[in-house]
């Protein structure tokens, strides 16, 4: 290891640092707000290391990793999302009995997990990562102390979450055997090189995409979404939702750029069923749904249901730089529109109770018009309407789709983006009902959390109207992609 | 003209400064935002008319950003000036400055007067997107903010539900022809590829031959839009209406410039009408139809807003004309000219129905000229320059349309008397405007005190000026534009001198009905003929009954007579299923953990049979 490798990795390891720092300081001072932002301050420190570690990218450190500008853009946004979350669990935990302090810890922690998988094409690294996020999450659902509904949650998240890591470790065996190495390239050698173990990697790679299709909420690896994301802490369901995804996301693309993977047309109809699947069922599991954070959790179903199109547009497409650009697009569009609304649910969560009921959302044009407006916002953006960053990703997923002749996929994206609106507008209906009762026992508004909600609000709407800047930035992540 | 930018952003900005504070700031500094973010886009626009025209260039283009560029879809957001735009961003900043100034005082004993800002701030951005866009696409989106704001002002006062009906009328009826436009637009660009506005007129050419069928009913479409903003026949109905809302709304969007962008569309596109005769034919009849008919009906009204709404409706109508016999840029002299004195009338009516509390009804007004001075020359003056008195501004714009019309080779003998009889009818109904309202007994006592204030009168002053002498310099810009080569004027001898004569023999014969009573009508209006006539006229020509017949009426009887038609049933049907699955698939969410991971099993299992067998 030289001075240039410190540099490419300089993200990381500031926010490793100071995950050991902050171990240090919970031992000897406990205080909520001090441990809170010191947590943002890191992952802000770690954001900024982007800047200077971008001239030593890409860059090659072990066989393990590989630092890129496709990487870099992932790390960014997962650390912009984990700032989010400390924002709004700050105004979260706030009042609530027992210790706050380890909280932060592990979700830097699981920020950490997330940042070093984005960077690997091998599968061994990939699995540490994920193992580093999945295991801090476990705790960080069932964390609060009352009640046995956050607890039920993340038993179910290890147990099947245990499920899903074993079925990517059978496949990683598989495809040991055919190949003899774990880095994603080995795969495709293996196909030209040695006919015969075709069985082996086709297996093999069918497994390790169940195992993520899980992470990913994909059906049928769905089901245990709506029950985690109802149980968890509203900021750590926005977690689930972003960070998790996000770099499982990273890792599938690298692996099918790297690794060729999709080269297969029996892959490519088993994934296109799953992306039709959970697009139609996702968004027919929401339609009457009473619970807000589940309306979320099945919404995110069918959005990750329509990034699949992105994904399989690249064996599809002449040139992979477009469905590269419509996936990373959609992305950071879904991590804008799920954190904000997470923000939301957090904001008007009391210390007894999640804003889980969609009652908690009667009426919010009136007694509070600012969060309505964003939530408004936001959920008009998850519908793709027009002036929004949600219609521009929905636009770029079409562009891709229709170049790439992907219809069957296509329509699916249009009848449930169709069954969507209904749903997401029921909500927004629901908040300009004058409520009838008195008004609700509603703590004060955070002015840091409330500030957050509305930044992401501005950034959807702004990215809807001028998506010039983001899409400069997705041009540069693609072009600044090594290995 | 780098600056071209701020001229939209000014006023969007002291919208959202506006909107987001909610009507906590007081009076002055809401007039200061909404007055001032208007004053200084219009500083904008006169150094960035001035650099454009001391450049010497035909054209300015400024691009901002391309919205999406996805499958060679790529509108961009480009800002575009020419002679034209130019001659629009003047009147929009200029006059729209003006009246903002003038709303000052006239809405001062308004509870809402910081929303009222906020929508007039929204409304000036929207149209100078409309004017400033290079693409049908940005056109579109000030064309729909424009409705919207006009909807809104429209309905300001909402706690009267006829002004919130009148607000739902203007909206649903320029629907039909924004509707009509899009289709147009979705024509174009199926033909064309590119809703690039420069890029559709040198394609038309190329395209199609002179007269083909497409391009006629594109063209039509697009007049479809354009006669519901401009409120042309046959969606004229909803501009009496709309008089509605507060009367600084009245003459900033349904008399100067919203209701001119039907006028500006149609010049903007100019090279699809010259390609397509019969859709410039069209758009010629629509503008003289629709100017006798709101002529004769203006004649009768009681009300005096809606006396001078009829009186835009026909001025409108002079400018569709000038389109449609190629008179492009006496088309856009007379919208500008309008502008001024069209403004001027609205704002003195303004302060005449102010110091009258209120009272809009001319036969209930009377003996006004020595109480309110200022706002009865302003009238004098603004109903000169509508008649074309010589000399004033409406007198060059006018007459230059009628001897245009002279020209015109299907039939522009026809098209000059009718056009004469309109500027006849014109001049009678001012005359009796002026006289009813400021001479003979008065009817209600003036206080003059409502309306004395400077932000009020200067406003009128500057205005008066502009009406008479807003003519006189031609309008050189429009040149490189149009296709008619800019404004000017080739006739001589005995039809220029009689077409200017007209307005004044009716004038004179206004004067000795309504002035001297020397002659004496009455006999003839209170005949039954007569009284029918004017009942017929009054009510305009019977279009909100006749579409009420036609339209109204059979569908909510259709609509009465099935509610669970069978149309219904097919999207009964949709909702039935979906929630039917939507149940079914509910039962797979036990919370079972054990179920659960079955199926993730099941599924991986299915999933690589799938593939082994299919691979």
């Amino acid at each position: 290891m030289n001075s240039a490798d410190f540099l490419a990795m300089l993200p990381h390891l500031v926010l490793g640092v100071a995950i050991v720092l902050l171990m240090l300081v919970i031992a000897f001072i406990r205080n909520h707000a001090l441990t809170a932002t010191l947590t943002a301050l890191s992952m802000l420190a770690s954001l900024l290391a982007i800047g200077p570690s971008l001239e030593a990218l890409p860059r090659q450190v072990t066989p393990l990793y590989i630092f890129d500008a496709f990487g870099a853009y992932f790390t960014g946004l997962i650390l912009i999302a984990g700032i989010c979350t400390v924002v709004f669990s700050y105004r979260y935990l706030q009042g609530r009995r027992g210790d706050p302090d380890e909280y932060y810890l592990l979700l830097a922690i699981a920020t950490f997990g997330a940042i070093t998988m984005v960077e690997t094409t091998h599968f061994a690294a990939f699995l540490l990562g994920l193992e580093i996020l999945s295991i801090s999450l476990y705790v960080l659902i069932a964390y609060p102390e009352e009640g046995h509904v956050p607890l039920e949650a993340g038993v179910k998240y290890l147990v099947l979450s245990g499920v899903a890591s074993t079925t990517i470790l059978f496949g990683l065996a598989l495809l040991y055997n055919a190949t003899g190495s774990m880095a994603f390239q080995a795969a495709e050698r293996a196909l030209t090189d040695q006919p015969n173990y075709e069985v082996y990697v086709v297996a093999g790679n069918m497994l390790v995409f169940g195992g993520l299709a899980f992470k990913l909420s994909l059906v049928p690896f769905h089901m245990w979404t709506p029950d985690v994301y109802q149980g968890a802490p509203a900021p750590i369901s926005g977690f689930i939702a972003t960070v998790s995804k996000g770099a499982v996301v990273a890792l599938v693309y690298r692996y099918l750029i790297g690794g060729d993977g999709l080269d297969n047309d029996a892959l490519v109809t088993a994934l296109s069923a799953i992306a039709i699947a959970s697009m139609v069922i996702g968004n027919l599991l929401a339609l009457m749904q009473r619970d807000f954070k589940r309306i979320l959790a099945y919404s995110s179903i069918a959005h990750l249901g329509y990034l699949m199109i992105a994904l399989l547009a690249i064996n599809a497409l002449a040139t992979l730089d477009f469905a590269v650009e419509a996936g990373l697009i959609y992305l950071a569009a879904y991590f804008a529109m799920t954190l904000a609304a997470f923000g939301i649910v957090t904001l008007l969560s009391s210390s007894e109770q999640d804003a889980g009921d969609l009652e908690y959302y009667e009426g919010l044009f009136w007694r509070q018009p600012w969060v309505a407006g964003v939530l408004t916002i936001t959920l008009l953006s998850l519908a793709g309407i027009p002036m929004t960053v949600g219609f521009i990703a929905k636009f770029y997923l079409f562009g891709a789709g229709i170049e790439g002749s992907m219809y069957t996929l296509l329509w699916a994206l249009i009848v449930g983006s169709a069954i969507g609106i209904f749903y997401y507008l029921r909500v927004i209906f629901i908040m300009t009902h004058r409520p009838e009762s008195t008004l609700r026992n509603e703590r004060p508004v955070a002015r840091g959390a409330f500030a957050v909600i509305c930044l992401l609000g501005l950034t959807v709407l702004a990215f809807g109207v001028y998506p010039t800047p983001l899409i400069v930035l997705v041009g540069m992540a693609i072009s600044g992609m090594g290995g | 003209m780098e600056l071209l930018w701020l001229i939209p952003a000014l006023p969007l900005i002291g919208f959202l400064i506006l909107v987001s504070t909610q009507g906590r700031l007081g009076k002055v500094p809401v007039a200061l935002i909404g007055a001032g973010s208007v004053g200084a886009a219009a500083a904008v626009t006169a150094v960035a008319i001035w650099e454009f025209v001391g450049s010497g260039r035909a054209e300015y283009t400024q691009p901002l950003w391309t919205w999406i560029d996805v499958g060679g879809f790529n509108p961009a957001v480009v800002l575009y000036l020419d002679g034209l735009s130019a001659v629009m961003l003047g009147v929009i900043t200029g006059v729209g400055f003006l009246i903002h100034v003038y709303a000052t005082g006239y809405m001062r004993d308004d509870a809402d007067y910081s929303r009222f800002f906020a929508y007039m701030n929204l409304f000036v951005f929207a149209m100078l997107v409309l004017v400033l866009g290079d693409n049908l696409l940005v056109l579109y989106l000030g064309w729909e903010g424009v409705g919207l704001c006009s909807y809104l002002l429209i309905g300001f006062f909402h706690a009267e539900p006829a002004n919130g009906y009148a607000a739902r009328k203007a909206f649903v009826v320029t629907r039909v022809g924004d509707t009509a436009m899009a289709l147009g637009m979705f024509l174009l660009f199926r033909e064309l590829g590119t809703l690039e506005i420069q890029a559709i007129l040198t394609g038309v050419q190329a395209a199609w031959p002179t007269g083909s069928t497409t391009l006629t009913i594109a063209a039509l479409l697009m007049l479809g839009g354009a006669v519901g903003k401009s409120a042309q026949l046959p969606l004229q109905t909803w501009l009496p209406d709309a008089m509605a809302g507060p009367t600084p709304v009245s003459a900033l969007i349904h008399a100067a410039t919203m209701v001119t962008a039907g006028v500006y569309l149609i010049a903007r596109l100019h090279d699809l009408y010259l390609q397509s005769p019969h859709a410039q034919l069209a758009v010629a009849l629509v503008g003289l139809i629709t100017l006798l008919i709101a002529s004769f009906a203006a004649l009768t009204q009681r009300d005096l807003k809606r006396i001078l709404a009829y009186s835009t409706m026909s001025q409108i109508g002079y400018m569709f004309m000038a389109l449609g016999v190629g008179a492009w840029s006496a088309a856009i002299f007379h919208l500008m000219t309008h502008a001024f004195f069209k403004a001027l009338l609205f704002l003195s009516a303004g302060s005449v129905i102010l110091a009258l509390h209120h009272e809009q009804d001319i036969f209930k007004m009377g003996g006004l000229w020595r109480k309110l001075p200022v706002p009865f020359w302003s009238m004098v003056i603004g109903s000169a320059a509508l008649s074309a008195v010589p000399l004033t501004s409406g007198f060059f714009s006018k007459d230059l349309i009628e001897l245009s019309a002279w020209d015109y080779e299907f039939g522009g003998e026809w098209f000059w008397a009718m056009a004469s009889l309109g500027a006849f009818l014109t001049a009678l109904y001012c005359t009796r405007m002026i006289f009813i309202t400021f001479f003979g007994e008065a009817h209600t006592e003036a206080d003059p005190a409502k309306q004395a204030g400077l932000n009020m009168s200067l406003p009128l002053v500057i205005l008066a000026a502009l009406a008479i002498a807003g003519g006189w310099f031609g309008l050189a810009p429009l040149a490189s534009v149009l296709p008619d080569g800019g404004v000017h004027d080739t006739h001589h001898g005995w039809l220029p001198i009689l077409t200017a004569a007209v307005p004044m023999l009716g004038l004179l014969l206004g004067y000795l009905i309504f002035g001297t009573r020397l002659l004496n009508v009455d006999r003839w209006v209170k005949s039954t003929l007569g009284e029918r006539l004017r009942r017929f006229w009054f009510g305009g020509w019977g279009f909100d009954t006749l579409y009420d017949a036609v339209l109204v009426k059979p569908i909510v009887a259709l609509a009465g007579r099935s509610p669970r038609d069978i149309v219904d049933r097919a999207y009964d049907f949709i909702a039935w299923l979906s929630r039917a699955l939507h149940r079914v698939f509910a039962l797979t969410q036990t919370g079972r953990l054990r179920w659960y991971a079955v199926n993730m099993a099941a599924g991986v299992v299915v999933i690589l049979l799938i593939v082994l067998g299919v691979g």
